[in-house]
């Protein structure tokens, strides 16, 4: 193990029962996995703690999930003329097409 | 006649083990004892806490087809126990049942409340404790049959308001037999109201005036329906009201049954739209509809957005669009039925000939034609008879009508109307999630990494070269889908830009939506997303229950085999991966035979106990440039280097560089061979990878370098074709590699192969390469002047004849394993391992 990996492990250990925040930059995070691939340095920095805390792997994805535009506003369709729930844009194409046929139930459906 | 056992009941926690075990006793007996007739299983995918067990004691009395999971939905009002129980009513009619017996407490039962509608099949229940016997017949007002264990009180009841009572004694083969005597002998629900003497109102819309076979068929109908002719202005109208297109669009919600006819002309055109909105019976009479959608529009830039691109993707997907730019619309019309959107919009749909069927399992896989009608029209005596009859059954019978029969129902209950009601949301997933199996069949290529950033890696290469040979020739009956993930068990999302980027499409305008699968879909790891696949188990542990195939592709072990030469937690990150996916995948498969009996060896060693056989397969890289988009461009030292390899013998290394390479142990052997007086160049193209640090200063600062020592990072295809064809060996000293791709490309230019004698390269390269063994640079430097003494005499081993695969060819080595199951090996189960 090199030593800066054996500092890093040392100072992730440190950090055990803590409550950490690490703040990172969706385009760092983009960086951050582009530069590990080829970079030792990163590499040392990064596997240790990714190691030590597993929770972290998930956390980076889901700040890269975040960092997809969020939409702004009421979520519309052109076929509704209201609101929709924010559920909405984590639906299949099936659940919205049933929700929208159950909100107007009572008109002609379209297809699940 | 369908009979489904509904088994909701002994899925509830509420169950008492005594009840259990009698109830389960007697479904067992009737389960064993129903060879001959068509008897489905129905669990509650909600409650997973029983299902295996269950699953498991129906293993073998019932084909796994049959057995079938359906999503209820909360209870936690009348109103929502009416939604719940019309969502459930709607999943068995959907399952065509005629029957549903729900075994066990009734009281346990839900989604039994009133729903607004009666449903079209029989139900029963029991075996109801004597105690509850008053109570259950007053509470089952929609139940025709209830079974008891109480002997007398059939008797006793008889002729009392409430459900027959059928006393079946015990819950042994003669209770059993006492059971399917008494559902046989209930009478099936009608049909449809036309059994019953009503005259429904018909639309006939068709875009041209019916000929003579049409006409006679019109005028035998009548007696059955009121028929209204749907057609262009001035057709001849048989005297029968005659409504214009465009009048229907606005009055087609009046009908009680409509009928489309489509042919492949453009006249039909605007039918798929009067279809969408006003939901109808689909007459065939030519399979393919391209002609339909084909508006003219010369270029596919221009069809991407319109009617003609949407129903080519949404028929074809992206083997469609690829195809439409390669040949262009008009043959793409003529290649493609184009007419996936028209028959999941029908009702039903009725041809005249058994052979579009066939069509349709060949486009879309063995369950596209399930449900439709043949009527033939050459035998005239029961025509009308047979017409009017697929009429009714479609119009009443099939999942669709079940569905719009659905909405009518949630109307009529006073459910709410707004979207963002948490029940109608509920609702909404409940009645998408139980829908009978509709689409093609998707093979979800997941380019999770690949999607996120192109860091053009020898494995994101692979990714693109067999995804874009895949979309070019699926296999029948497949749609091939690019997917997504971003961990933490969210949902995979269709990589719907990244594809139509892949396929040259980039300006077309597409949404990432969450991915719909179904039983028979196929999820294909291809991309090494490791930290997304090991967080999303759950996730594909639920796509797998539901009747998905969960594969994944190992390009190799090394990480684990030597972890030496890999960075620090490289085998720790990686070995939770492969545990992952050796746990949770129905099978794996491998780029090469060594890579599949490495992976064996070590499953077999480290990973858990499994509680299902793991499927290895393997299969060869492709290696045609032109098929994985090579990048071109010269250096401005082009002309110097090439001069120099042109100079004296060179020896070509390509990779990366990486201590697995040892081009360390090259250099130091070329040393040797320099400091002896042999005129020879060793060149080394590859980017510097990791833990080389030393070994890269030592090639940057060289005293060789740039006359006999030569180290290209980064260069274009264009300039590794040109230092191929100057180049006199290629030298793969690796000492571990999943497949050796250098090798194959150094065949195709002809290149002699000096390789480390690793099963891997000796699979790739049989007899076409020359071998050595050995860490030490004084072995290598003996094998390079070996080599350089044959090939001197002419005596070297050739390359040129070295097999090897397209990458058209490789995607099909791939599809032999997931789609025609052709295995290397299987790996059994444990024993005694836990689920």
């Amino acid at each position: 193990m090199s030593r800066l990996a054996r500092k890093t492990l040392r100072a992730a250990r440190s950090l055990a029962g803590r409550s950490v925040r690490i703040l990172l930059r969706p385009s760092l995070v983009r960086r951050l996995a582009a530069r590990a691939k080829q970079s030792d340095t990163v590499r040392r920095i990064a596997i240790p703690l990714l190691i030590r805390f597993p929770r972290l792997r998930s956390g980076l994805a889901r700040l890269r999930v975040l960092s997809r535009s969020a939409p702004s506003g009421d979520i519309r369709h052109p076929d509704w003329p209201a609101p929709l729930p924010a559920e909405y844009l984590n639906m299949p194409a099936s659940e919205r097409r049933v929700l929208l046929d159950l909100a107007r139930s009572g008109e002609p459906p379209s297809h699940p | 006649m369908r009979i489904v056992f509904d088994l909701q009941c002994c899925q509830h926690p509420g169950i008492d083990t005594h009840t259990l075990h009698n109830t389960l006793a007697l479904v067992q007996e009737m389960a064993n004892t129903s060879a001959g007739r068509d008897l489905w299983i129905a669990f509650d995918r909600r409650d997973p806490a029983r299902l295996d067990a269950l699953a498991a004691a129906f293993a073998g009395a019932v084909p796994p087809e049959r057995l079938v999971g359906y999503t209820g939905m909360p209870q936690d009002d009348e109103a929502g126990a009416r939604l719940a129980a019309l969502v459930r009513q709607n999943f068995f009619e959907a399952l065509g049942a005629d029957l549903v017996f729900v075994p066990g407490p009734w009281t346990l039962a839900a989604g039994t409340a009133a729903g607004a509608t009666r449903p079209r099949y029989r139900q029963a229940f029991g075996p109801a404790a004597p105690a509850s016997l008053a109570a259950a017949r007053a509470g089952l007002r929609q139940a025709d049959l209830l079974l008891v264990q109480h002997e007398g009180a059939a008797a006793a009841a008889a002729g009392a308001d409430g459900p027959a009572l059928v006393d079946v004694q015990g819950v042994d083969a003669r209770a059993a037999a006492v059971a399917w005597a008494a559902f046989e002998r209930l009478a099936p629900v009608p049909a449809h109201p036309a059994q019953e003497g009503v005259r429904a109102r018909l639309a006939w819309v068709t875009a041209s005036a019916p000929d003579g076979t049409a006409a006679a068929l019109l005028a035998q109908l009548a007696p059955y329906y009121e028929i209204e002719l749907v057609a262009p202005a001035g057709a001849a109208a048989h005297g029968l009201p005659l409504r214009t297109l465009a009048w229907f669009e606005e009055h087609g919600a009046a009908y009680q049954r409509v009928l489309y006819h489509f042919t492949d002309s453009p006249a039909c055109a605007p039918l798929p739209r009067l279809l969408a909105r006003h939901p109808g019976i689909v007459v065939l009479h030519d399979f393919a509809l391209g002609q339909v959608f084909d508006g003219g529009a010369p270029a596919m830039a221009d069809a991407a957005g319109d009617a003609f691109g949407a129903a080519l993707f949404a028929s074809h997907g992206y083997s469609g669009l690829q195809a439409c730019q390669r040949l262009g619309r008009s043959a793409t019309a003529a290649a493609f039925p184009l007419n996936r959107t028209v028959l999941e919009q029908a009702l039903g749909v009725i041809v005249h000939d058994a052979n579009a069927c066939a069509l349709a399992r060949h486009w879309y896989g063995p369950h596209a034609a399930a449900g439709w009608r043949v009527v033939d029209l050459s035998g005239s005596a029961a025509l009308a008879g047979d017409y009017a009859d697929a009429i009714e059954h479609l119009s009443c019978r099939s999942p669709g009508a079940s569905y719009r029969r659905l909405l009518q129902a949630v109307a009529a209950a006073g459910a709410p109307r707004d979207p963002r009601a948490r029940s109608l949301i509920a609702a909404a997933r409940a009645i998408a999630a139980n829908q009978p199996p509709a689409r093609t069949r998707q093979l979800l290529v997941d380019v999770s990494a690949l999607a996120a950033t192109d860091l053009k890696t020898g494995i994101q290469r692979v990714v693109r070269s067999i995804l874009l040979a895949l979309i070019k020739d699926p296999p029948p009956g497949f749609r091939i889908e690019p997917v997504y993930g971003d961990g933490g068990n969210q949902r995979y999302r269709y990589a719907r830009r990244f594809a139509l980027g892949l396929i040259g499409l980039d300006g077309v305008q597409a949404e990432d939506e969450v991915i719909e699968h179904q039983a028979g879909d196929v999820f294909l790891g291809l991309d090494l997303a490791a930290n997304i696949t090991v967080s999303n188990l759950a996730l594909l542990a639920d796509m797998r229950s539901q009747g998905m195939a969960v594969y994944f592709v190992v390009y190799d072990v090394l990480p684990l085999l030597q972890p030496e030469v890999f960075p620090f937690g490289t085998d720790q990150y990686f070995g939770e991966y492969i545990r992952a996916v050796a746990a949770h995948a129905d099978g794996l498969l491998c780029i090469s035979r060594a890579v599949a009996d490495e992976l064996a060896d070590w499953v077999g060693a480290h990973a858990a106990p499994r509680t299902r056989p793991l499927k290895l397969a393997h299969f060869h890289l492709g290696a045609d440039l032109d098929a994985s988009a090579p990048t071109s461009g010269l250096p401005d030292d082009a002309p110097l280097v090439l001069a120099a390899l042109g100079a004296r013998p060179s020896i070509l290394m390509v990779g990366t560089l990486e201590p697995r390479k040892c081009h360390a142990q090259a250099l130091a052997a070329f040393e040797l061979l320099w400091e002896q007086g042999v005129d020879v160049n060793l060149v080394i193209i590859g980017k510097q990878g990791w833990m080389v640090d030393a070994l890269a200063d030592r090639l940057r600062s060289h005293p060789r370098r740039g006359h006999t020592l030569f180290w290209l990072p980064g260069v274009s295809d264009e300039m590794l074709t040109e230092v191929y064809r100057l180049s006199s060996a290629l030298l793969a000293a690796s000492s571990g590699e999943g497949f050796g791709l250098p090798l194959i490309e150094a065949a195709q230019h002809g290149l002699p192969i000096i390789a480390r004698a690793l099963p891997v390269f000796r699979e790739v390269s049989g007899e076409h390469a020359f071998y050595f063994e050995g860490k030490e640079p004084a072995r290598l430097a003996e094998a390079v002047q070996h080599w350089l003494r044959l090939s001197a005499e002419g005596l070297a081993p050739a390359s040129s004849a070295m097999p090897w695969l397209s990458w058209s060819a490789s995607a099909q080595q791939v599809l032999d394993a997931i789609v025609r199951e052709q295995w290397y090996r299987i790996l059994p189960a444990a024993p005694h391992a836990q689920p």
